[in-house]
């Protein structure tokens, strides 16, 4: 039931299993910038200089 | 004329002047390598979701007639068992309508809400919460302490998601993340919504990693009671940063500080530059008084806690003196362009190159961290460094476009695009990095001249909102020289912030 201590213990275990599963998106993040900035670098060595 | 490296030692020593200036840029890119890897240690392994602590919100407020109400009765529905939150509201002398709504707010939430009042305020934040502590710690239900602003609005789990973590009884204190959130958006606005994403989302997710936090967010901090025991029960009331003297004195204390990235609060902030300078002229003093009464702690590793951390240690100081490398690096590049036009190039190329391959990195991880700042800031975020330093980024990035659609462009102004004319540019390049603090400083002082202002968005869009901020730390460096008077400025809140 809404409001109880039992509803609030399940919510927040949801919350908890929710945002470790966010902080590993974090990495995937991590390495699509790192392909943009290999890019920009692959471009620059190949094509602007 | 081409890149070549120095003949002579004082070119070497020129170079490696300029490189060094690119430290704070791989210490903040070793930041977000580092943020990547949050789940390795983000805490979350060692929370309860179960725990739930008797939670005692204190809220400091000096003439916050504005925001008051609004953060208490959000704060009252916040999803948190009722019966385990209680709301200290600590009136600071208030001279506006605060004292009633607090009394009122009281009324409305009996033995959930109190209302304490100093009769004699201005001293600052600090002394307020000394007040309110004096009284939650006076008898033993609170199990924790919450130090928030009133302006700044929780959202419904996160007290919830950060009382979790003091299961541990080794976690000191907890922060969340405070999101920049003035309604209706403005320009400055947007600028500070990226740079709390930078220095949150990614930033203290790397200091999670690495075991050790610079700052407890003013706003959005949970400490055990055990910690604020140990720590003398009140709040330093020496400098203008007491929210990082709580922080090095908890993690002295052998307690460690986490960073929850998914707490969130929303806060208001400065939407003048004006009101921007008053604050961060005061953060900046106050991380300078900190260093000094901490000075014995950094690069000195210890097995009590991670302050000694050397990449904490590099990092706090090249955010601290980001100013002083980005001075020393334009100034040696300027004298190496009169000493040898060829390293002053390579050493250029190779400075400016690293900015900005690490900006394109740095700005894509943090935007693609946070869809809502991405929506809202991504403007701000590619314009941060300013149009002119943006201009230098392209050139060295793209040159022979970049050459090319000089030629065409400087006859139309009436130059003549040759050698003397690229040997010109690239000298103003070279001056730029260190005169962007100055023109910086300038755009701050067309924002205090009424009929200026209207233009000062386009300045700061040319110069650059880092520049702005560099020049913020400048006049710190300055104030704290001549020992200027360490005043408490408080920064002014309308209650414009979003409530969904």
């Amino acid at each position: 039931m809404s409001g109880t201590p039992a509803h609030h213990g399940r919510q927040h275990l949801d919350l908890l299993t929710h945002d470790r599963r966010r902080e590993q998106s974090v990495l995937w993040r991590l390495v699509l910038a790192g392909v943009v900035t290999t890019a920009v670098a692959v471009a620059r060595a190949w094509w602007w200089v | 004329m081409s890149a070549t490296l120095p003949t002579g030692p004082l070119g070497w020593v020129l170079s490696i002047i300029v490189l060094l200036g690119a430290v704070p840029m791989l210490v903040s890119a070793s930041g977000h390598v580092m943020a990547g890897l949050h789940r390795v240690r983000d805490n979350y392994g060692r929370a309860d979701s179960a725990y739930q602590p008797r939670v005692a919100v204190i809220i400091p407020a000096w003439n916050e007639g504005a925001v008051l109400e609004h953060s208490i009765d959000r704060m009252m529905a916040l999803d948190y068992p009722s019966e385990r939150l209680r709301l200290v509201v600590v009136d600071d002398a208030s001279t506006d309508d605060t004292p009633l709504i607090a009394q009122e707010a009281a009324r409305r939430y009996p033995g959930r809400v109190v209302h304490l009042r100093r009769e004699q305020g201005g001293q600052g934040k600090a002394h307020t919460l000394n007040h309110g502590l004096a009284h939650v710690l006076a008898d033993d239900w609170a199990e924790a302490v919450l130090i928030t602003d009133a302006d700044v609005v929780f959202t419904p789990t996160a007290i919830g998601r950060m009382g979790r973590h003091l299961a541990d009884p080794g976690v000191g204190a907890v922060m969340g993340f405070i999101r920049e959130a003035s309604e209706p958006a403005h320009w400055v606005g947007r600028y500070i919504g990226f740079e709390y994403a930078t220095a949150q989302l990614a930033m203290r997710r790397a200091q999670n990693v690495a075991g050790v936090q610079g700052c407890l967010a003013g706003g959005a901090q949970m400490l055990s009671r055990a910690n604020l025991e140990a720590i003398g029960g009140r709040i330093d009331t020496t400098t203008l940063a007491e929210d990082t003297v709580t922080t090095m004195q908890t993690q002295l204390g052998g307690r460690r500080v986490v960073f929850d990235p998914n707490a969130e609060c929303w806060a208001e902030e400065p939407a003048s530059l004006v009101a921007l300078w008053k604050q961060r002229l005061r953060w900046a003093r106050g991380n300078l008084q900190v260093t000094r009464r901490f000075r014995s702690v950094f690069f000195r590793p210890s097995s009590d806690h991670h302050l000694g951390n050397w990449w904490f240690g590099t990092m706090w100081f090249s955010t601290l003196y980001l100013p002083a490398f980005m001075i020393l690096a334009s100034v040696a590049l300027v004298l190496l362009w009169f000493v040898d036009q060829g390293p002053a190039l390579l050493a250029f190329e190779l400075y400016w190159g690293l900015s900005a391959l690490l900006f394109i990195f740095g700005n894509t991880f943090v935007l693609l961290l946070d869809r809502r700042v991405a929506y809202q800031s991504w403007l701000a975020a590619l314009t941060f460094p300013g149009l002119v330093n943006l201009l230098v980024l392209a050139v060295v990035l793209a040159p022979r476009p970049m050459d090319a659609l000089a030629g065409e462009v400087m006859p139309v102004l009436g130059i003549t695009w040759d050698d003397r004319a690229r040997a010109v540019a690239v000298l103003l390049a070279y001056v730029w990095t260190g005169a962007a603090m100055l023109a910086g400083w300038l755009v701050y002082r067309a924002d205090r001249i009424s009929w200026l202002r209207p233009v000062v968005p386009a300045l700061v869009l040319v110069v650059g909102f880092g520049p702005v901020l560099c020049a913020v730390s400048i006049a710190a460096y300055v104030a704290e020289a001549r020992g200027a008077a360490s005043t408490w400025d408080k920064t002014e809140k309308t209650g414009k912030v979003r409530t969904s």
